[in-house]
């Protein structure tokens, strides 16, 4: 009974080469003809058929889900371009992949429960652990995509995952599924079998100023806080700056300061960026929010963030008890990366301070994170987030 | 109704006094009341200007968080441009031509300073521009565009930076159109004859605008590509001039080497030819010696007087001939490496006892004396006692002969080694040799010109011997001397075998 895992890693130009020497890295720590489960995560220049097509002849995976990314985490260091690939080989544990094909347009409750099932049906075993996908276009209806996704797995079941990215360009997002590259896609990865699974998501943003409500809201697009337009919050706090927002979106001023939601169920403060702004002074965000919700500008910095990845990091510690972490999964928002800048070596230092030096570790930068606030503890309550950080051990 | 009725008037006066206690219960109860509204009304007040000074200064906390943001992002951005500019120049400064150099300008740099379209170009070797590296433009247009540039001349005679930032409305209207690009910077490649191209960077529209610190680090990467190129010129001359150089060097060592050869051809025919004589001579001479000795013992009958000793003078030219051709044979034998050498370890006491026995009666008749100064700390080496005993004998019998009477000879060793080899000296206080003459001493046959030479004989030929043994041994041999004070005979002869092998290999390495 073993579980080995791998990560490889290559930043060379060429996606093909970089794809081969990453493979390369990972058969060799893995030392086998093929593989059981095949992470990838690729910078947008990295996603091409051939990495694809070398990925598959190369490591042979059973199953293969990834996403494009913004930025890829590895245990030394974060870095926006490249291609990071793991592998898993385990009598212990048993994978089942499943994708659903041009979202847009499709009933996202329907899309999650179709997800769930496919990867139900290719899981082959009854004892299932958790489902993570990753996704483009479930973020105007997450709740719904949720919620199908439960209907099938069980309301306490953890579903985690993240929303693919770019380098904020919003024009190279895709999805890794087997032997395709998927646009517009979702991809679903049901683990199950013999093994511990702990978690953590924190964010680190702090509310500011008086507390606003939302008063007029149509779906994800919230038209006004304390009955003036929505963008007036921002106006207010920012000035002249805030007239930016909408040239540069996520890039800029809009990723440090995100909208905070305060739900009176978990008491917390759920994140929502804005994703555009309308003529009339609306703010489209993530993900509906309800009328008449407190509202806040959130503000975070360096220590904050980094603080809360500590906090994360030490939320899957407690769980993981005296068990070793074989491999770490984060997804932490692209944004929330850019705040952190070159700084972001020293949350991964951070992090590994908790979870150990030794510890594989392999993540990406995303525009959205799906997971509970805090612990499996709070797994009855799964939110599309943002600007958060959630890690997941497997042990 | 009777108001006189006394019950009557009670009760009334009762119910006004109800009335008046309620009326003022409850005007003291709306007082009350407004007392509690005024203090919520109040409080209510208190709180939304704290949550109003809170929004203020929340507003404050977000605008100087935004300044520091900004220039954090503004640092990061110059920080990487600076790291990505590092590379760059260190990639560029080990380019040795043109091409390589805009090969190297890593495209990376261009995207970590947050630039999309970047074009930069240079003239070739036909003084034609041309584009050296593109990201973000068709190449068909970039070819437009160098044309659009050296047409409108915006460049021309520009030694300035040039960005969307510092130009006149008409030139940045111009770039704009051409580059079709809002932001953008331009910077002229310099060398020391003038502008040989520019770097375009820009972004299309919607982007943040170009900072001084953009402008800088393109102006540093402008001025890095032309000192690599300036260099690269550079090393191009140098590369051809030393090209031309090892060409010659290459030639006149082949016309050496080829002297050389015909020189060692020619030495190798003359040992051949010194050995082919010396072995034809030696037989006619041993048998003229042989007659002469007949004829001197009178076995054929007595001679005359007179006859005798010129017979005797015959024997004694002979054996002079003998000695002269034994000498050449072992000179060529050990040149050609011929001579079989027979080392060993040997007592340097024993070997110069040995030499100044046998040359003790020619020192006794000269009248000089010998003094030797062996330390104790080198006593053996590793030789051909006999070769080196010839060695000895030889430097010895010089030494006697040029010395006067009552002069000294010394033999001695110096007491430190030189390598592994002992310092061996041959001093006498004789006539010294002129220092012109010096550099000829060890050439066949040559002697020195003075008063002792012309009245004694000699072959010219034992120092050479001489040297060629201790050669023979991996030694060398020189000579030190003063007219009239003496001279000093020094060579070196190996200790151990270990020191003789160690000399071996190097000279084969050599």
């Amino acid at each position: 009974m073993s579980t080995s895992i791998g990560i490889g890693f290559s930043q060379i130009p060429d996606p093909s080469k970089a794809a081969l020497q990453a493979c390369v890295q990972l058969k060799n720590q893995l030392n086998t003809a093929d593989t059981d489960l095949v992470l990838v995560f690729a910078s947008p220049e990295y996603v091409t058929p051939e990495i694809q097509a070398v990925i598959t002849r190369t490591l042979k995976p059973r199953h293969l889900v990834g996403s494009s990314t913004g930025g890829i985490i590895l245990s030394n260091g974060a870095t926006n371009r490249g291609i990071a690939i793991a592998g898993i080989n385990s009598e212990d544990m048993r994978f089942g992949v499943s994708a659903i094909n041009n979202i847009d347009g499709q009933d996202m409750y329907t899309a999650g429960f179709d997800l769930a099932r496919q990867a139900s049906l290719n899981l082959k075993t009854s004892h299932r652990e958790v489902f993570i996908t990753f996704s483009q276009g479930i973020e105007k209806n997450s709740t719904s995509f949720i919620r199908g996704i439960k209907e099938v797995l069980g309301i306490g079941f953890p579903v985690l995952g993240a929303i693919s990215s770019d380098d904020f360009k919003y024009q190279n997002l895709s999805q890794f599924f087997q032997d395709q590259i998927l646009q517009n896609s979702t991809v679903g990865l049901l683990m199950g079998g013999s093994f511990h699974l702990a978690l953590g998501c924190k964010h680190g943003f702090k509310p500011l100023g008086k507390p606003r409500f939302i008063t007029k809201v149509d779906g994800y697009i919230i038209r006004t806080i304390d009955d003036k337009p929505a963008i007036e919050i921002y106006r207010h706090f920012l000035g002249k700056e805030a007239d930016g927002l909408k040239d540069v979106t996520l890039n800029s001023y809009a990723a440090m300061y995100p909208l905070g939601i305060y739900l009176e169920e978990p008491h917390q403060y759920l994140l929502r960026n804005i994703i555009d702004i309308l003529q009339d002074g609306s703010i489209v965000c993530h993900e509906g929010v309800n009328q008449g919700a407190e509202v806040h500008l959130m503000i975070s910095n360096k220590d904050s963030c980094r603080n809360s990845a500590i906090e994360a990091a030490e939320l899957v510690k407690a769980s993981l008890g005296e068990r070793q972490a074989k491999l770490v999964i984060i997804f932490e928002s692209l944004a929330r990366h850019k705040i952190l800048g070159h700084t972001a070596f020293n949350e991964l230092q951070a992090i590994k301070n908790v979870l150990g030096y030794t510890t594989p570790i392999i993540g990406m930068c995303t525009f959205g994170e799906i997971g509970p606030f805090g612990t499996l503890n709070d797994i009855k309550n799964i939110y599309l987030h943002n600007e958060n950080i959630l890690m997941v051990a497997i042990s | 109704m009777d108001t006189s009725n006394p019950a009557i008037l009670t009760v009334l006066g009762i119910l006004t006094f109800i009335l008046a206690c309620t009326t003022a219960y409850l005007f003291a109860a709306f007082v009350a009341k407004e007392n509690i509204i005024r203090q919520m009304n109040e409080a209510h007040q208190k709180l939304m200007r704290s949550f109003n000074d809170l929004d203020e200064q929340a507003k404050l906390i977000v605008r100087t968080d935004l300044e520091l943001n900004k220039t954090r992002e503004e640092m990061d951005k110059r920080l990487n441009g600076l790291n990505a500019l590092q590379r760059t120049s260190r990639q560029m400064s080990q380019a040795l031509n043109e091409t390589e150099i805009f090969q190297r300008v890593s495209p990376t740099l261009f995207e970590d300073l947050g630039f999309a379209r970047i074009l930069i170009a240079s003239i070739n070797d036909n003084n034609i521009m041309r584009v050296r590296l593109n990201i973000g433009f068709q190449e068909a247009r970039a070819e437009v565009m160098l044309k659009e540039i050296e047409a409108e001349e915006i460049l021309k005679g520009t030694t300035q930076i040039l960005s969307s930032n510092n130009c006149s409305n008409k030139v940045k209207e111009k770039i704009i159109h051409i580059f079709e690009s809002e932001h953008f910077i331009i910077s002229p490649i310099l060398i020391q004859t003038g502008s040989i191209g520019f770097i375009f960077v820009g972004n299309r529209y919607n982007a943040p605008a170009v900072t001084q610190g953009d402008e800088e680090l393109i102006a540093i990467l402008a001025g890095q590509i032309g000192q690599s190129i300036e260099n690269a010129q550079l090393f191009e001359k140098v590369f051809h001039s030393s090209q031309e150089l090892e060409l010659k060097v290459a030639d006149r060592t082949k016309q050496l080497a080829g002297a050389l050869q015909k020189v060692n051809d020619i030495s190798k025919k003359k040992s051949e030819f010194i050995s082919a004589v010396s072995h034809e001579l030696r037989t006619p001479l041993t048998s003229i010696k042989g007659y002469a000795a007949i004829l001197i013992a009178g076995k054929i009958g007595e001679v005359p007087a007179a006859v005798k000793e010129r017979l005797a003078k015959i024997n004694s030219h002979s054996d002079n001939l003998v000695g002269l051709i034994n000498n050449l044979l072992d000179i060529a034998r050990i040149e050609s490496g011929r001579q079989e050498m027979k080392y060993g370890i040997y007592k340097i006491k024993t070997i110069v006892d040995n030499v100044a026995d046998l040359l003790t009666p020619q020192i006794t008749t000269k009248g000089v004396k010998l003094q030797l100064n062996l330390p104790s700390q080198v006593e053996g080496v590793y030789i051909d006692a006999s070769q080196a005993e010839r060695v000895f004998i030889n430097l010895l019998s010089n030494a006697i002969k040029f010395t006067p009477q009552n002069g000294t000879i010394t033999i001695a060793v110096s007491p430190t080694l030189d390598h592994g080899f002992a310092v061996f000296s041959v001093s006498d206080t004789g006539i010294g040799i002129p220092t012109s003459e010096i550099q000829k001493l060890f050439s066949e046959f040559f002697r020195v010109d003075n008063e002792i030479n012309q009245n004694v004989k000699g072959t010219g030929l034992g120092l050479v011997l001489a040297k060629n043994i201790v050669q023979a041994h991996h030694g060398k041999m020189w000579v030190q001397s003063q007219v009239g004070v003496g001279t000093t005979f020094n060579f070196t002869l190996p200790t151990s075998q270990k020191a003789f092998d160690d000399l071996t290999i190097e000279k084969n390495y050599a």
